[in-house]
Parts: structure tokens; C-alpha cells; sequence
């Protein structure tokens, strides 16, 4: 872990000392590079393939199990997409103006993405939260890099709320080492029977604090704002890597749970998880359909999608791994698009964005195809998951599924109502916006990601039936 | 025998005194602040002597004539239960005395309102409006803190409560300190002086407990300013009897002195309070003595700590 | 035993001061106060870690929470000249009200708590659920954004209370871990703060509400 810190470090203060954006951008674009290699080989070494790369990097420690690779993999996925989008971002411009802070920026950026890594592959859930916290912080910066009032808002509202629910899961790491010893090691971990009340006391200010940060309701509030209001790259690795990785912490910690067997407590922990799952779903369903900016409509979608990775979490691990690893190569993928659609129209509004199709056909596609992916659609990830939750959901319960069509559908067709509105119709493009035009760089990460989803769904359904 | 006459009347002798020598030291130091030469600190007795030659003027609409007495006279039964001079009360050996103590301040209390309404002026009903609201906090604290105290003393008398500061410690020098805290800001409360009360304000909307005494005169205006000074000279003696415990065992004459000393200590700080303090505004009263409640809710947690 | 009775209720006393006061020294004064308790509470209560964990943890204390936290504070304060929390959502006398019914929950929520499990400190205890309750309800009800990192400083001061409450100890790292966060995010909230007086010409929440739905 020491060498990959200090290489964290070191490409950090690498991109602080840059003077010009392409420079900054290039750093983050190493560093992605590499850092996916690193995930890459850690991988191979874990599945114990034949084909390695010695393991030198990264020493293994029994953290890093199954669950945890995943969100690792898809983790470094992401960025590496990030970064090359990143390229094309700095180069507009709008950002010429921020380039005073670039610096900053990418100095951040790759912090951020160091402190979830080690948040992601540390044993110990002390050291765990507080990787995350240091994300939150890092990341605090980065959606206030243009520096408006909306920005500087979000990034307040962003910075409490989740400082204060982290607090909360703190005192819930202080009540589970009542309960397990003083052991705070994932591995070592075991819940003593006659510590039963601290582990229950844990249990739900470790679940609403850890599930602060990751954006379940009813503690989601600043989640519409930051991603809304942040510039698109950071949106992306905010959607789609952050919430994995606070998302980690309450996957292992109920893992331990599930492990030490006692009735009460995985009642107990399942029931929660599935209230805020719900909760998240109404919440979502009820304000996508008043959200009048896509950036929101798609922050909604987020909550609403960790509201199914939790509910997944208490009836079938394989679901919850598809749906984690769909909902976060199309998130980003989608979040990189308004990136697009912002530069071409320069504005954030529903209302005033039409004619995508017509005027900008790649992103029109790109918009298309990805409305089609988060909904759930055939050829693509999310459908394998959604289809098999509703399945697990009806041996479990008819209410519940009815519940989760239901919310589900509202949710549907808010976004479908508003992406082909955007889509549609003649296109009416402001003045100075007219002959905008984005480079190969700015479409590429977003198809891939889409394909990628893609062919996922392939080698999912052959793992399924292969089962 | 001769210990409890000499009891009974070194305690009495002293709560007919000391109050009015009080009050005259204050008035001395509130002089010494403001550079004059100040009345002198018999001028207290030689007003109340005033007081009582002169005539009364009664309202008409007074149907209980005697409410000024009545006052006074459950002041005095309050006070034969508190340990002073001699170190025991007049009364001692009664358990629950410390209820009772509380109690007959309230029925002291209860009769100034009688006779404040019963003038039927606006002015009395304002004062004892306010003055009944200050002490519904201020009877819920001092309840509080005697109440700590007994179950800090583990007994339910004055004797018992003041025993078990005898040996000095730490945990009887927080809680002594912290009672001594509440018991001062409900002494000011209660004989209405600076910073909750003005007693030299001539301005009849301040007014909170002056107001109430406006319209007597003669014998019940000396009745009421005497009770106001009985109820700052009956907490100086708990505090005293607090403070000076430790020193229970030396001969009487000492701990009579220091006892004397201590008052006279107690006059001063007061007429330093009154001297470099303004009166604080309503709302601000209030808060006040919220403050001194939420001492007495750390000082209950405090004794509970203590003793388990 | 009794001088932690004693530092747990001046910790008390200066959650009762921050209730009536309305300047914002008098919070940065009590937050450096509470640093020295906590700083103190901590040598008494370390009885089975080693020298070195003990020396670590009243430095941090010591230096991150009674000197450096106050003193940034303070000289962002002095640059926006923000002296006094006027009008609060709740006049004082109401939350004097609320710390003291904080005090007393958090008080009677610690006994329950021991009765059932039985490692824990009850008074430490009852504290530090006090110190975070308080410093929620003063990030609830009050404006100004300095008061709102200063009631996260007192969550956290509750949080470390609880960690020292328990009957053994938090990992080096972790504590030294925590402790930075919590540095970091003063620092941090210096600047937004600083950014929004640039940008909204104001230092309270009032103009903080233009995102909704």
C-alpha cells in the first residue's frame, strides 16, 4: 500500500506544479493509464489466471476479495475514460477560464481517485472511512472548480452533509468494536453473542452514515446539487466510482453480518437496506419528474440506482455486482454526454435544449442508446439485472415487487419523457454557440463505455446460464 | 440546655441583625465604588425604626390585612431551619427540612403577590407577574440544587447535607463550588438585586420587585424591606454553612468569626456585583436563570456520578 | 476517577456557555477549552495503550483542537469581520432550553446504554452523545456559516469523547487519521467560506437556497 501512496502523491504534486491545462490533463491521463494497469494485474493475480504480470506492484492482503475487485475494475475503467474525455474538456473554451485553478483541479482529481482506491482495498474499517472521508474532502474542491454561486452552494451543501453522516458512521465504527472485541479487520472480524446490543446500535449509524455517502434516501440531499452542479468529468467519477466506493464499506460490513449468522441482526440490517432502497426509489420517482435541468434528472437516476444496489445487496450478491458494474459504465457514459450537450448549447436547461438529433447526431445517438441502457433495455446490462431483481423480488414478496414495477415505471417514463424531448424537434441553438463542434476525443469514452456495457450483458447471461 | 438557649439565641439575635448589617455594608460598597462616603451602615435600622412610627396607608380594595406579616413571619420559620451562627439550626434534627426550608420561601412569596394584587393598581400586577415567572425557574433550580445536595450529604437534613463537607476532597470541592455558584445567582434572585433586579431604579416599568412593596407603607413597607434582607442573610448562611464545614470542629468562637467574616465577604461581592453590573434586560433575566437551572442539572448529574 | 468527573462536567459547563452567548469568540474560546479538556480526559483515561499511543494522542489533541483549529478560525473571522451571531433562528433562551434537555438525554440515554452493555464509561459516555447532540442542534439553529463549522468541531470533539469511552483502543493510525480529516476539513471550510463571502457578499445560509428539487 506505501508504494502506491506515495505514487498517488507523486503524480499529485506532479499535476500541481503544471502550468497549462494540457499538461495538468496529460498527468491525470498517465496516471489513469497506469493505475488501470495496476487494477489489471491485481485482478489477474486474483483469479489466478496463468497469464501475470509479477505481483511487485501491489502486495495482496486478504482485503481485496471478489466483491471488492469488481468495484475495483470498474473503478479503473472509469477513470481511465475520465481522463481521455479530460483531455477534450480542458481544450474548450469555456474551461480556458478556470485556468488558473487547473492545477488544483487535476492535483485533486488524483488524490480523490488514490483515497478511494485505498478506501476500497483497506482491511480495516477505521483506515476505510477515513480514505473516504478524505475523498470527500478532496472532492469538495473539484465541484466547486467553477467557482458560481450554484457551484459554491452544492459544494457546501456536498462537504456537511456528508461530513456529518460520515461522523455518525463513525460512531458506529466505535459501537461495532464494542461488539466484535476491538477488532476492526473485515477478515478478522467476528460479532460476539453477548455484545448483541452494540452490534444493533451499530447497525444503523454505520448503514445511514456510510449510506450518506453513497446517496441513499433519506440522507441523499446533496446529491442532486454536486453532481448537477459540477463540471462533467468530475460528475462522471462522482456518479460512478465515489458512490461505489462508500458502497463498499456497507457491502464488507454486511458481509460480517451475514457471516456471524445471528437471526436479528441480518434481519434487522436487510430491513433497513430495503426501507432506504424504497425510499430511494419514491424519492427519485418523485422528483425526476419535476427535475428542469438533465444533469439533475440524472443525478436522480443515480439515487435511484443505489436505491436497487441496496435492496440487491439483501437478496443476491451476482445481481448487485451487474447492476453496480451497468449503472456505473452507463452513468459515466451518460454524464460525460451532458458534458457534451452543455458545451454545444451552454445551458443546463431541459426546456431550452432541443433538436439534438438534427444538429448534433453523434451525441444524439450517444443520448439515445444510453436512455435505453439505464432504463433497463435488452442489449444492454442493466436489463440482466433489473429482469432477475424482479424475479428474486417476487419469490420474496408480490407487494414489493409491485412496489419496485411501479417506481420503476414512474421513473421510466419521467426520463424517457424529457431525453426525447431533448432529442426531438428542430434544434435552437444560441448565437454564439453555432458552429460548435467537439473532437473524437469527446465522443470516444462514451461509446466504449456503451459497448462495453454491452458486452457485458453478453458474459453475464452466458455466466447465468452457465450456472 | 445551656448549648440550645445559647442556640436559640445567638441565631436569633443574629437574623434580626445581620440582615439589616448587610444590606448597610452593600450600600457602604456601592459607595465606596461611586467615590461617595455613602450612608452609613446603621442607616438601614434607623429606617426601618422610621418605618415603624409612622402611620399606614391601606388601599381600599385590601380584604387580608395582614399579608406583610404573614411574609415575614414565614420567612422566620424558614430561617429557624437553617444552620447559622452556632453552626445548627434552631430547628435541627427535623428530616426534610431542607422541602420545608424551600416551601415557606414559596409561601413568603406567595403572600407579597397577595398583597401586590390585592391593591388592584396595574403597576403591582406587572411586578408580580414578573416576579412569579422569574421564580418558577428559580424554584425548579433551587429544589434542584438542595436536592442534589441531600442526595450528595446521603441524609435529608440541613445537619446531614453540611456533614458531609466536613472532610475537603475533590469531588466535595466541585460540587460545594457548583452549589455555591446556583445558591449565589438564586440569592440574587430571590432578595431581587443586581443583575435580575435594580433595587435603586426609580423607573416604575423596570421595576420587578420594588413595584410590589409601591403602594404599602409604614409597618408592611418595613416588614417587606426586612424580608428582602432575611432572604439574601438565609442563603448567605447555607453558602456559609457550605464553605465553612471543614471547620465544624474548631471551638465556637472561631467558627463564629469566621462565620461573621464570611457574610461580610458575601455583602461585599454583592455590592461589587451590584456596582460593576447593569441590570439585564427581560428576556435576558430569564436566560440568566436558565443558566443557573442547567448548573443545577450538571450539578444533579455530577452528585449522581459521585455517589455511585 | 474524580478528576474525570470533574473535566466531564466543565465540558458541560462550556456546552451551557455556547448556549447563551451570540459572539463568536466566546464559541472560538470554549472550542479551545474543550480541546484542553479533551487533551486532559485523554491522559487520565489512557490506561492500556502504549507510552507512545498516549503521547500521540495528547499531542494531537493539544495541538489540532486547542491551538490550530481556534486560532485558523479566528483569523478567518477577523478577515470577514464576522463578530457577533445576530439574529439566530431560535432566540438563545430556547436554546439554552435544548442543550439542557441535550444534557439530560444524552445523560439518561448513557445509563441505558451501560446497563446493557457493560464496557463502556457511562459518564464519558453520556458526554460525548451530549457533544454530538449539541452540535447538531447548533449547526440546525444557527445562520452564519463560521457557527456551522464550529458545531462540526464540536461533533467531532463528542465523537472523540465516545472513542475514548469504549474499553479499548482505536488503532494509531485510525486516531491519527481522524484527527487529520478533521484538521483538514476546518481548513477546508475556511476556503468555501471565504469563496462564498466573494461570491455572495454574505456570511449567512439565508442566500444558500437557490437549489431546490
Amino acid at each position: 500500500m506505501d508504494c502506491y501512496l506515495f505514487g498517488v502523491i507523486f503524480f499529485a504534486l506532479l499535476a500541481f506544479v503544471t502550468r497549462r491545462s494540457f499538461y495538468g490533463a496529460a498527468v491525470f491521463l498517465i496516471f489513469s493509464v497506469l493505475h488501470f494497469f495496476l487494477v489489471l494485474d491485481l485482478f489477474l493475480i486474483l483469479s489466478k489466471s496463468p497469464i501475470f504480470l509479477n505481483g511487485w506492484i501491489i502486495p495482496i492482503n486478504s482485503a481485496v476479495n471478489y466483491d471488492k475487485m469488481v468495484i475495483l475494475m470498474v473503478e479503473a475503467v472509469v477513470v481511465l475514460m475520465v481522463a481521455i474525455y479530460n483531455l477534450n474538456f480542458m481544450q474548450r473554451v469555456e474551461e480556458r477560464h478556470y485556468e488558473a485553478k487547473q492545477n488544483f483541479y487535476h492535483a485533486s482529481i488524483i488524490g480523490f481517485v488514490g483515497a478511494m482506491d485505498m478506501a476500497i482495498c483497506s482491511d480495516n474499517i477505521g483506515m476505510m472511512w477515513v480514505f473516504i472521508e478524505l475523498s470527500t474532502l478532496l472532492s469538495a474542491l473539484l465541484i466547486s472548480h467553477h467557482n458560481s454561486k450554484h457551484a459554491l452552494e452544492a459544494s457546501w451543501k456536498y462537504v456537511f452533509i456528508c461530513s456529518i453522516g460520515i461522523s455518525l458512521a463513525f460512531a458506529g465504527i466505535v459501537f461495532l468494536s464494542i461488539a466484535t472485541n476491538g477488532v476492526l479487520d473485515f477478515s478478522k472480524m467476528q460479532i460476539d453473542e453477548s455484545k448483541l446490543l452494540a452490534a444493533k446500535i451499530a447497525i444503523p449509524f454505520l448503514i445511514i452514515g456510510f449510506g450518506t455517502k453513497v446517496g441513499l434516501a433519506p440522507v441523499h440531499n446533496w446529491l442532486p446539487d454536486a453532481h448537477s452542479e459540477a463540471p462533467a468529468p468530475v460528475s462522471a467519477l462522482l456518479s460512478a466510482t465515489l458512490l461505489n466506493s462508500a458502497l463498499a464499506a456497507i457491502i464488507s460490513f454486511y458481509g460480517v453480518l451475514q457471516n456471524s449468522g445471528i437471526e436479528k441482526l441480518c434481519n434487522f440490517s436487510s430491513n433497513l437496506l430495503q426501507i432506504m432502497g424504497f425510499l430511494s426509489l419514491l424519492i427519485a420517482a418523485v422528483f425526476i419528474l419535476k427535475a428542469d435541468n438533465f444533469k439533475r434528472m440524472l443525478a436522480y437516476s443515480s439515487i435511484e440506482n443505489m436505491g436497487i444496489i441496496a435492496i440487491a445487496l439483501t437478496l443476491d450478491k451476482f445481481i448487485m455486482n451487474t447492476h453496480l458494474v451497468g449503472h456505473s459504465l452507463i452513468k459515466c457514459a451518460l454524464f460525460l454526454n451532458a458534458g457534451n450537450i452543455l458545451s454545444l448549447y451552454g445551458t443546463k436547461e431541459l426546456a431550452k435544449v432541443r433538436g439534438l438529433m438534427k444538429s448534433h447526431p453523434v451525441s444524439g445517438y450517444i443520448w439515445l442508446f444510453g436512455l435505453l441502457a439505464i432504463m433497463g433495455g435488452v442489449p444492454f446490462v442493466l436489463f440482466v439485472s433489473e429482469f432477475f431483481m424482479l424475479l428474486e423480488l417476487f419469490s420474496y414478496s408480490l407487494g414489493l415487487t409491485l412496489l419496485f414495477a411501479a417506481l420503476l415505471t414512474i421513473i421510466m417514463f419521467g426520463m424517457t419523457s424529457k431525453m426525447l424531448y431533448m432529442l426531438r424537434g428542430e434544434a435552437e441553438i444560441p448565437e454564439d454557440y453555432k458552429e460548435r463542434k467537439l473532437g473524437f476525443f469527446a465522443y470516444f469514452p462514451s461509446i466504449f463505455l456503451l459497448i462495453l456495457a454491452f458486452v457485458l450483458t453478453i458474459i453475464a447471461v452466458v455466466i447465468l446460464i452457465g450456472d | 440546655m445551656i448549648n440550645t438557649l445559647c442556640n436559640i439565641f445567638f441565631n436569633i439575635l443574629l437574623m434580626i441583625f445581620a440582615p439589616l448589617l448587610m444590606v448597610g455594608v452593600i450600600k457602604k460598597v456601592k459607595a465606596f465604588f461611586a467615590r461617595r462616603k455613602g450612608p452609613s451602615v446603621l442607616q438601614v435600622i434607623y429606617d426601618i425604626r422610621r418605618l415603624f412610627l409612622k402611620g399606614e396607608i391601606i388601599s381600599s380594595f385590601v380584604r387580608m390585612n395582614y399579608t406583610s406579616a404573614f411574609a415575614l413571619g414565614s420567612l422566620i420559620a424558614a430561617g429557624l431551619f437553617v444552620p447559622q451562627i452556632t453552626g445548627e439550626a434552631v430547628l435541627n434534627n427535623f428530616s426534610m427540612d431542607f422541602l420545608i426550608f424551600v416551601y415557606l420561601f414559596g409561601l413568603s412569596r406567595f403572600f407579597s403577590a397577595v398583597n401586590a394584587l390585592q391593591m388592584a393598581s396595574s403597576f403591582e400586577g406587572m411586578g408580580s407577574s414578573r416576579e412569579l415567572v422569574f421564580s418558577i425557574t428559580g424554584e425548579l433550580t433551587l429544589m434542584m440544587c438542595l436536592v442534589s445536595l441531600a442526595f450528595f450529604g446521603s441524609s435529608c437534613d440541613f445537619a446531614g447535607i453540611f456533614g458531609a463537607f466536613r472532610v475537603p476532597s475533590i469531588d466535595n470541592l466541585s460540587v460545594g463550588v457548583l452549589a455555591c455558584v446556583i445558591l449565589f445567582v438564586i440569592m440574587l434572585l430571590e432578595g431581587c438585586r443586581v443583575p435580575i433586579d435594580d433595587p435603586t431604579t426609580h423607573l416604575e416599568l423596570t421595576m420587578i420587585h420594588e413595584v410590589m412593596i409601591l403602594d404599602n407603607s409604614g409597618v408592611s413597607l418595613a416588614y417587606f424591606i426586612y424580608s428582602g434582607m432575611l432572604k439574601i442573610y438565609l442563603f448567605s448562611s447555607i453558602i456559609g454553612s457550605i464553605i465553612l464545614s471543614e471547620f465544624a470542629h474548631l471551638s465556637c468562637f472561631i467558627y463564629g468569626g469566621l462565620f461573621l467574616l464570611l457574610l461580610f465577604l458575601i455583602s461585599v461581592i454583592i455590592g461589587i456585583i451590584e456596582s460593576v453590573q447593569a441590570r439585564l434586560r427581560m428576556v435576558h433575566v430569564q436566560q440568566y436563570i436558565l443558566f443557573a437551572a442547567g448548573l443545577a442539572v450538571i450539578l444533579l448529574i455530577s452528585v449522581i456520578f459521585v455517589r455511585i | 476517577m474524580k478528576i474525570e468527573i470533574l473535566l466531564s462536567l466543565l465540558l458541560l459547563l462550556t456546552l451551557l456557555r455556547i448556549a447563551i452567548s451570540s459572539r463568536l469568540e466566546v464559541y472560538l474560546k470554549m472550542l479551545s477549552f474543550q480541546g484542553l479538556l479533551l487533551c486532559c480526559l485523554s491522559l487520565m483515561i489512557v490506561e492500556h495503550g502504549s507510552t507512545f499511543t498516549m503521547i500521540v494522542a495528547i499531542i494531537e489533541t493539544l495541538l489540532l483542537k486547542a491551538i490550530f483549529v481556534p486560532y485558523y478560525l479566528k483569523k478567518v473571522i477577523i478577515q470577514h469581520h464576522v463578530k457577533r451571531e445576530a439574529e439566530p433562528y431560535l432566540p438563545n433562551l430556547f436554546s439554552l432550553l435544548i442543550v439542557i434537555g441535550c444534557i439530560i438525554i444524552g445523560m439518561i440515554g448513557a445509563y441505558h446504554l451501560q446497563i446493557a452493555i457493560k464496557e463502556i464509561k457511562m459518564l464519558i459516555f453520556g458526554v460525548g452523545i451530549t457533544l454530538i447532540l449539541c452540535g447538531m442542534f447548533i449547526i440546525l439553529s444557527r445562520k452564519k456559516l463560521i457557527t456551522h463549522v464550529m458545531g462540526f468541531c464540536i461533533m467531532e470533539n463528542g465523537i472523540f469523547l465516545l472513542t475514548l469511552g469504549i474499553a479499548h483502543e482505536l488503532p494509531l493510525m485510525v486516531s491519527l487519521g481522524v484527527a487529520l480529516d478533521a484538521f483538514i476539513w476546518v481548513l477546508l471550510s475556511g476556503i468555501l467560506v471565504k469563496l462564498i463571502r466573494i461570491e455572495f457578499k454574505d456570511n449567512s445560509i439565508e442566500q444558500l437556497k437557490d437549489l431546490r428539487y
